[in-house]
């Protein structure tokens, strides 16, 4: 297991918008997104739209293993967020999310550390994509 | 110069052998461990990109070590 | 001397730090902890969706379920997929039942709890005085917690006194259970979840296991990401994610894959990957219902069957059916072979079961770690609830058989009913209860957490059946409208997952506590307690006198006692302490089995057998290899219907989607059921993704909009089975299996147009 919660004191802190975890409601009924119609997943467009994303998930833990963008992103339009709370990371991670409250972490997220979409545990760094997992 | 209070976490178990070879390297001084998978250290560095540069040459190069948590970082004024 | 000062208290500083971040970080583990910070309590449970089973802790903030997260000691290793992530919000949903409703004037209103109940036991006294216990049917689901569903197999089977008691693990699992049995003896697996992290070798054959199963696809891809020599092969017409991780796709034209792996095992004979002394030690032959052939019958069976006449039969290559067989047969390798609905919803869906079997049971590769044939189970309690206690029309609690005299007298003894109270007819398997539905042979239904109005089969016939004026249709459910509480006389509020507590048993006969987090919403009640309602209302409360689902499952642990499952040590305390249990669990603080029949791990094998493996299933104690031939399935292409249509899954739903239609997430993602198609066939019919596309079976008809797809399969249509506008069941087919009697959902012969 690699996915440790392996921070370092590389990167740069950033801290990310509040999270909605938690904030619950009804099935949206109409994305923002017009040309969105509730029958594809994000990457059908965005393999065109962001190819680097799509391409660094798909060579990622994440995108192995099916963790599709609004798993970290949200849903669209209104419940859309760029940069994912670390709420959005408990699910699989609640170790790691809880260690981002020691003060050595003060003022850091996951991407501080792990580069987004790619999202290689840190021994990796610099050391290329999907390299020795 | 910088100078950085760090825990390192390593592997199960491997805490002493790392800090056997942390201590030889003679850039880290080992201050305390809880014996299994935890080192406090002091290091220190002209500059902090430096101490990045370190720590994820750590991390990289030694398999035992899975993370290194800045607990401290303080400047010297010279 | 400053600069000394400044640096000695800086490292001084630095050191003390770090000395005190020692004690800090270890302690992220517990605050992990059963109760948390600021008002945040995390209640112990288990994913709603599939048979998976994974252990995960729910949080609780101001009365409200407002996260979820993994349980890192339970199997999952804290990892969720992307639709337990979102779980919170099937809690809060706009379309969540709060109180019940009757149809009057052939419109449901909102009614009183005493009212819809009385109104129910009347409807139910009445058939049952008129026509006969008979008349009457329980048809419930693998989603109930153990306790709900042991309380409606108690209540219809010994108080009303009718067998006609199903569920929808008829619709999933069935085929499984009746290979289990016919080859083992018993049901459920012997292996584990732990087998993936030994074998070097995995089959997955009828299994979109990255869709359906994420958690355990996970566990896989670890396993391939350890050990560079690890290889999967997946044999389906398809080319799904699963493939991903393919070193081998066999896609083959849907119902022949009984010629793949029957030539499979021609291939192992051939090149001498069979093992021997395990054939001579512990294996039986067979063929029909008898096991009455030897060794050499069933090496004269096989000699049809080469690489060659496979391939031509299912349209791969000799190549890849002989590679397969050497991966699978590599001497050394543990094998692990996985499947789920591509071979269990098939008329053949028995004995595609035996025939995986088969391969391990010729190669030995079975009983040591890695080594297991492992069925996957679609849904989160369809093992534990209604497989293992028997809440299907032909069975009675673990194990026992409702035509077996002396199984009948032992629960009618267990129970404190009169001797002759439990009847000795099997009841009505699924669809012919369905069926006896639209005769008016059938006139009280009551359907507790499912939705047959959108998964069953042939569908249209049998919302007829629903609908018509004198079928009185119950549907305890918690969502409303469903496509089923859409049809109901009378729809009761049930409470959901984190609102109850009670035992859910996965795939791997791992049994675990969900504790209730919050309560009920509106007027929600568990269906334990509506069951015990009823009960009382109909004359048989002294049946389930229970004021607890603990009550119940202290009665439950007494009736599996001295059987294959014994569980008898699963108190509830020790599933409250403990990240799920396997059975056989004898007594308490027995560790639980994680390789059944095997010495040393099941403690139902002797300690001083002579062999590393039992199979004490059977009488003879020998496991069967069956002589299954190549047969088709029901419906093929024709000149008038030239597709073949198949239906399944995507991983962002889940069975009918009333769940995870109300995660916005999923929402907007994969819900709409779309015609996937090969670019070949699209462009033969001029369809471009998006462009309208009728499909017609027999059946019936619907339009959906087109997919092309790189991964579909030249004269194949897939439809995924979620969307409740677009009911890929419209045109399915409902033949089923004369074994297990579980309907062909996989394969149907349909005809395309532009529409």
């Amino acid at each position: 297991m690699l996915l440790v919660p392996a921070v370092a004191l590389v990167g740069v802190a950033l801290a990310g918008p509040p999270g909605k975890t938690g904030k619950t409601g009804k099935a949206a009924t109409r994305p923002a997104h017009p040309e969105v119609d509730r029958v594809e997943a994000c990457d059908a467009c965005h393999t065109d739209a962001t190819p680097q994303v799509v391409t660094e998930w798909l060579a990622g833990k994440h995108g192995m293993n099916n963790v599709k963008c609004f798993v970290c992103h949200g849903s669209v339009g209104a419940d859309f967020v760029l940069r994912a709370p670390a709420e959005r990371c408990i699910g699989c991670h609640a170790e790691q999310v809880a260690s981002l409250g020691h003060p050595a972490l003060a003022g850091k997220d996951c991407f501080s550390c792990h580069p987004p979409h790619l999202l290689s545990p840190h021994r990796l760094l610099g050391a290329g994509a999907g390299g020795a997992q | 110069m910088v100078v950085a209070g760090v825990v390192i976490e390593t592997q199960a178990g491997k805490a002493p052998e790392v800090a056997e070879r942390l201590a030889a390297s003679g850039r880290v001084r080992v201050e305390g461990g809880d014996g299994d998978r935890r080192l406090a250290a002091v290091v220190s560095a002209a500059t902090g990109a430096e101490l990045e540069r370190w720590a994820e040459v750590l991390l990289r190069t030694d398999v035992m070590v899975l993370g290194v948590f800045p607990t401290f970082v303080g400047e010297d004024e010279e | 001397m400053t600069t000394i000062s400044r640096r000695s208290f800086l490292e001084a500083t630095a050191a003390a730090s770090a000395v005190a971040g020692l004690g800090g970080l270890p302690g992220v583990r517990q605050a992990l902890a059963a109760t948390g910070r600021g008002g945040e309590t995390w209640v112990k449970s288990v994913c709603r969706y599939c048979g998976t089973g994974c252990g995960l802790f729910i949080g609780v903030r101001d009365g409200k379920v407002f996260a979820v997260r993994g349980d890192k000691d339970n199997h999952n290793d804290g990892f969720l997929c992307l639709k337990g992530f979102l779980l919170p919000q099937i809690l809060y949903a706009s379309d969540r039942c709060l109180h019940p409703w009757v149809r009057k004037d052939g419109k449901l209103v909102r009614t009183s709890w005493d009212e819809a109940m009385s109104l129910v036991a009347a409807r139910f006294r009445e058939s049952i005085e008129k026509y006969g216990p008979d008349s009457v049917a329980f048809y419930g689901s693998g989603q109930g917690l153990t306790e709900e569903t042991y309380c409606a197999n108690k209540l219809f089977k010994a108080g009303i006194r009718t067998n006609n008691v199903e569920g929808n693990p008829r619709l999933c699992m069935a085929s499984a259970v009746g290979g289990y049995v016919t080859t083992f003896g018993k049901d459920e697996p012997m292996g584990c979840y732990e087998d993936i992290d030994h074998a070097d070798v995995f089959l997955l054959i009828g299994s979109n296991t990255a869709e359906a199963h994420p958690i355990v696809f996970q566990r896989v891809v670890r396993r391939k990401e350890a050990k560079r020599d690890v290889r999967v092969i997946v044999i389906d017409p398809r080319r799904t994610p699963t493939s991903r991780i393919a070193d081998l796709h066999i896609s083959f034209t849907p119902g022949n894959d009984l010629a793949i792996l029957n030539a499979m095992a021609h291939v192992l004979l051939k090149e001498g990957l069979v093992d021997e002394g395990f054939i001579a030690k512990h294996l039986a032959f067979g063929e029909g219902a008898e096991v009455n052939k030897s060794w050499e019958d069933y090496k004269a069976f096989l000699a049809d069957y080469t690489p060659e006449k496979a391939a031509s039969i299912a349209s791969c290559t000799a190549e890849e059916v002989i590679t397969a067989a050497r991966w699978f047969g590599e001497r050394g390798k543990a094998a692990m072979s996985m499947w789920t609905m591509g071979l269990n919803q098939r008329t053949k869906g028995v004995w595609a079961n035996n025939l995986v079997h088969n391969l391990h049971l010729i190669t030995g590769k079975i009983g040591t770690p890695g080594n297991t044939p492992f069925s996957l189970t679609g849904q989160p309690n369809a093992c534990g609830g209604v497989r293992d206690g028997g809440a299907l029309s032909h069975l009675l609690p673990y194990g026992r058989l409702i035509a077996n005299d002396g199984h009948r007298a032992e629960m009618e003894k267990l129970w404190g009913v009169p001797e002759g109270t439990l009847k000795p007819k099997p009841g009505l398997a699924t669809v012919d209860m369905f069926r006896a539905l639209e005769s008016g042979d059938i006139k009280c239904l009551y359907i507790m957490c499912t939705n047959p109005g959108q998964s069953l089969p042939n569908v249209t016939r049998y919302r007829k059946a629903m609908e018509k004026a004198d079928s009185f249709v119950v549907v305890s459910e918690a969502f409303h409208p469903t496509r089923t509480s859409e049809l109901a006389d009378v729809v009761l509020p049930a409470a959901l997952w984190a609102e109850k507590d009670g035992v859910y048993g996965c795939a791997e006969r791992r049994y675990q506590l969900l504790e209730q987090a919050i309560p009920p919403a509106g007027e929600a009640r568990p269906d334990f307690a509506i069951l015990c309602d009823l009960a009382a209302r109909l004359g048989h409360g002294k049946l389930l006198p229970f004021k607890t689902p603990a009550d119940a499952w202290a009665e439950i642990l007494t009736l599996c006692k001295g059987t294959a499952y014994d569980f008898t040590g699963m108190t509830r305390e020790s599933l409250r302490s403990s990240h799920g249990l396997l059975w056989p669990l004898p007594a308490p603080g027995h560790p639980g089995t994680r390789w059944r029949y095997v010495k040393g791990d099941d403690p139902l094998v002797p300690a001083d057998h002579p062999e590393r493996i039992l199979f004490y299933g059977r009488p003879d104690k020998r496991a069967v290899v069956w002589l299954r031939p190549q047969k088709p399935p029901e419906e093929v292409p024709d000149a008038e219907y030239p597709y073949f249509f198949t239906t399944g899954r995507e991983i962002e739903h889940w069975h009918t989607a009333t769940m995870t239609r109300n995660c916005r997430e999923l929402a907007n993602t994969n819900l709409e059921s779309m015609a996937q198609l090969h670019p070949a066939d699209a462009t033969r019919l001029g369809l471009r993704t998006g462009a309208p596309v009728r499909i017609t079976s027999r059946r019936g008809s619907q339009v959906f909009r087109t997919k092309v797809s790189d991964g579909a399969r030249q004269g194949v249509v897939f439809v995924h089975m979620h969307d409740a506008d677009r009911m890929c069941n419209v045109i399915t087919i409902d033949a089923v299996d004369p074994g297990s009697k579980q309907p062909e959902f996989k394969v149907c012969a349909v005809k395309l147009e532009k529409a």
